[in-house]
């Protein structure tokens, strides 16, 4: 029988407690955890009134087409030149926007699990936004909230379809540049298919890589996806669908290549859009998809190396319930092994600086506070949508507890100490934020000064795990 | 530095009036030619934290019992400062020892705050609020002496304002643009942490010797701490035409539980470290050292025995030092000032700690009395309320 202690729910199921939290959520942790999760797809105010996607990608693109014909005049007007500073100060202040909210977002949630739970989502569909694809500069935040929040609260086949229809990824991951060779657009411009989008929605998001698929599987996934695209416009063209907004999900029927497909195993007719739609949903149903996210949620949130039968567990529920994801969240809560202490994962980055931001109620959280942290993730390397690849950020604590990372963890915590350390009283926090450690509260304790226990409070091993 | 506007003005020009009409107290026993009564005169309030031992800076040689307690902490004797026949100061104050024989420094032995437990925050709450309380957010005895007083302008040198300087009037505060330097103390106090983790440690460790390697290959030593940088700017901020005429410094590594070390050793440095930056700070203010006073203090002093791994444990009364041209005009005295408890067995107290013979706020009382020219009201009502008048001895 585990104990349900209030760290392990605050700590290792959200972003760290905050010193008041504590007596609410001590008087049932379990349920604490369970009663966020209707409000998972819940769009935090911070958030509301942002531009969606579509808008988004409209404006980068234009922005992007403006730079290029720019480069390519030569010559620029003092006017060209103004509207071109125009762009980049939009960018810039964009961009800070964006992730200064999602931070705050964190740093403030009341909902800390299911906002870890939208990160996770967005971690398994990552994008990353940094390279190549200027149409996606401003979209990474409108993209987690479109594709992965909102199909919170519903089926894993509505989030990977709710994914697979958003032009983030289909951009991300090339699919806007696959062509059915058979396809009008296909033979008219000698294109072909593009399988980057099909082999890691097989590899990342659904079988994993020893899900038992193979390559010919991957090229008629790759094929019935043809189509799947974004309504924007060609080189110097109109956008392929006038009607519907720019930017936003666009079937392209010129580019589908026909035909039926076969994936593991099974026949699609070629139905158009619905071809690669039916077999989305069976890879979402497919056994191989249940291991494959079970394990990577307990890798996430018990321990980098789970037990088996944690997995096996999670598997079940996800299969039993058709990957009904709110079940499948509860069914975490519900596994022992989630809370036991000594099933550690060491915090990434950003859930570090979150915590500690967390760890210190009452610092204003304005646009400068922000920017620092924001900077500090910068410095860690996990500024959002940056992941190294596809994969999304590791999960592994050598990633994230390298020498120089914790070197970089110790001078932070060392600045946000030597900034407001009179003004808490890590005595006082270290209770209500960890579980008892007599080492730890000892060293706090005989600190020589305020300033100096609070940065042996955030800088000590016991704030960098989480358990 | 900030630029809230002050409030209040007709209550502000009474208390400035009022000010300016009491009498200030002197220096018990001493001289004192009252200097202009306005931002002319400087003080620099140096924070030491951690509780630097007393005894070791300031070493009452002529004590028969010292040695008994603490042979292994005292350097050689003809290596001492001797100030006279009784006190020295350690081998490492060679420009304290310099001021000494200008007029230019004083010593209070035996200096307590109003705080008797041994906790360092609490300690340094009482140290820095001047109230006998321990109450989380009191407001800071300097700020209280400033609030009413637009002439008097203050700084904290430092990334944050600490308590001395909180309360209603708004103080500036300043700190280089880079990262602030970890101090060497904070990291092995974070590296015992780290051993018991068998993940973490042995990362820490070799991120740790990866910044010795750096820091040597960059000129053989570690980057500059922080505290020099501060002193500078602490000298040119008292410098600046309509800069603040106060400014408060924190150091911080005087917890010496372990090896403080005698002639040589960790507390040695810190030694070393003070009396540097004091020359520094007497060479940055050039003319207006004349016009200074340094108050250097510490929450509390340390155990009068050497503990079991050659250190000292928390104890109770300590040293202050004063320091500045300020202080010439006081004339001559003792080089050590307060009454000498001794050191016998029964003489300390609770049978381990230097007895303290002076509260530390009657020490600060006179000097913001007679140096900056506050009233005694203000000084005794509001800067300390409830402390007596003219309670500091001298001897």
């Amino acid at each position: 029988m585990a104990i349900y202690s209030p760290f392990t729910a605050a700590n290792k199921f959200g972003f760290g407690i905050q010193p008041g939290e504590l007596a609410d959520i001590e008087k049932d942790p379990r349920g604490w955890l369970i009663a966020q999760l209707p409000l998972a797809n819940r769009l935090p105010p911070r958030f509301s009134g942002m531009n969606n996607a579509a808008q988004l990608i409209e404006l980068a693109d234009n922005d992007y087409r403006q730079r290029v014909s720019f480069q390519q005049d030569g010559q620029l007007t003092t006017e060209d030149q103004l509207q071109l500073r125009t762009a980049q100060r939009r960018a810039t202040s964009l961009q800070r926007d964006q992730t200064n909210q999602r931070l705050a977002v964190a740093i403030e949630s009341d909902t800390p699990f299911t906002e870890r739970l939208v990160r996770f989502w967005s971690n398994h569909f990552s994008v990353s936004l940094a390279n190549n694809k200027p149409s996606l500069l401003y979209a990474g935040l409108a993209y987690e909230n479109e594709a992965i929040r909102a199909n919170m609260n519903g089926r894993f086949e509505d989030m990977l379809l709710g994914v697979a229809m958003h032009p983030v990824m289909l951009t991300y991951l090339d699919n806007t540049a696959s062509f059915g060779p058979n396809s009008p657009a296909g033979r008219q411009r000698n294109r072909g298919i593009n399988e980057n989008y099909a082999r890691e929605m097989l590899e990342l998001h659904t079988l994993g890589v020893d899900g038992g698929y193979s390559q010919d599987d991957v090229i008629a996934l790759a094929r019935m996806l043809t189509g799947w695209n974004v309504n924007l416009p060609a080189q110097n063209g109109s956008r392929p669908d006038p009607q519907s907004p720019a930017g936003s999900f666009f079937y392209y029927a010129l580019l589908h290549e026909p035909g039926a497909q076969q994936l593991l195993g099974k026949t699609y007719a070629d139905t158009g859009l619905q071809q690669a739609t039916s077999a989305i949903r069976d890879l979402a149903r497919h056994p191989s998809t249940a291991t494959f996210v079970a394990s990577k949620l307990a890798r996430h949130f018990i321990a980098d190396q789970p037990p088996a039968a944690a997995i096996t567990k999670l598997a079940q529920v996800f299969r039993d319930t058709n990957g009904d994801l709110p079940r499948v969240h509860q069914a975490l809560v519900e596994l022992d092994d989630a809370w036991d202490p000594a099933m550690s994962k060491l915090k990434s980055a950003e859930d570090f600086v979150v915590s500690t931001a967390r760890a210190l109620p009452g610092i204003p959280l304005s646009d400068d506070v922000l920017g620092i942290l924001n900077d500090t993730l910068g410095s860690f390397n996990q500024r959002p949508f940056t992941a190294p690849s596809p994969a999304g950020w590791p999960e592994q604590a050598e990633h994230w507890g390298g020498p120089d990372a914790l070197m970089k963890r110790v001078e932070f915590i060392n600045m946000v100490a030597g900034a407001v350390g009179p003004d808490f009283d890590a005595r006082e926090i270290v209770a209500l934020i960890l579980p008892e450690n007599a080492a730890l509260q000892l060293a706090i304790r005989r600190a020589e000064s305020k300033t100096q226990a609070l940065a042996l409070l955030l800088a000590s091993p016991q704030f960098q795990w989480r358990a | 530095m900030s630029s809230k506007p002050r409030q209040g003005i007709n209550r502000r020009q009474f208390i400035k009036a009022a000010t300016l009409l009491a009498g200030a107290g002197s220096l018990p026993g001493l001289s004192w030619a009252n200097s202009a009564i306005s931002g002319e005169n400087k003080l620099a309030v140096i924070i030491l934290r951690g509780a630097m031992d007393g005894l070791s800076a300031v070493i009452p040689y002529g004590d028969s019992a010292l040695s008994g307690y603490r042979a292994a902490l005292i350097p050689a004797d003809n290596t001492l400062l001797k100030l006279d026949n009784y006190f020295a100061l350690h081998p490492a104050f060679s420009g304290l020892y310099q001021l000494q024989q200008t007029g230019e420094l004083g010593i209070v032995h035996a200096v307590a705050s109003a705080y008797r437990e041994r906790s360092h925050f609490d300690g340094q709450n009482v140290l820095e609020s001047g109230l006998e309380t321990t109450q989380s957010n009191p407001s800071g005895w300097l700020n209280r002496a400033i609030q009413f007083q637009s002439q008097q302008q203050a700084m904290a040198l430092g990334q944050s304002v600490p308590l001395i300087l909180r309360g209603q009037a708004s103080v500036g505060s300043w700190a280089p643009a880079v990262l602030p330097a970890i101090n060497d103390d904070t990291l092995s106090r974070l590296q015992s942490l780290y051993n018991n983790d068998s993940f973490l440690g042995p990362r820490l460790q070799e991120a740790l010797n990866a910044r010795d390697i750096v820091g040597t290959a960059m000129g053989g030593t570690r980057a500059p701490q922080g505290f020099t940088a501060l002193v500078d700017a602490a000298a040119s901020f008292l410098n600046a035409a309509g800069g603040p005429n106060i400014v408060v410094l924190e150091n911080d590594g005087w917890d010496t539980h372990a090896n403080q070390g005698g002639a040589q050793g960790i507390l040695q440095r810190k030694f070393t470290e003070l009396d540097t930056s004091i020359t520094q700070l007497k060479a940055g203010l050039g003319s207006t050292w004349q016009n200074t006073v340094v108050i250097v203090m510490t929450e509390f002093g340390r155990t009068v025995r050497v503990n079991g791994s050659q250190g000292t444990d928390h104890g109770t009364a300590s040293v202050a030092f004063l320091a500045g041209g300020g202080l010439i005009k006081y004339g001559s005295r003792p080089a050590v000032l307060g009454p000498w408890p001794g050191l016998t067995e029964s003489s300390l107290r609770e049978g381990r700690d230097l007895q303290p013979t002076n509260d530390l706020r009657s020490l600060i009382a006179e000097i913001l009395q007679s140096h900056m020219g506050f009233s005694t009201s203000l000084v005794h009502d509001v800067v300390f309320p409830g402390l007596p008048v003219g309670g500091f001895r001298t001897s």
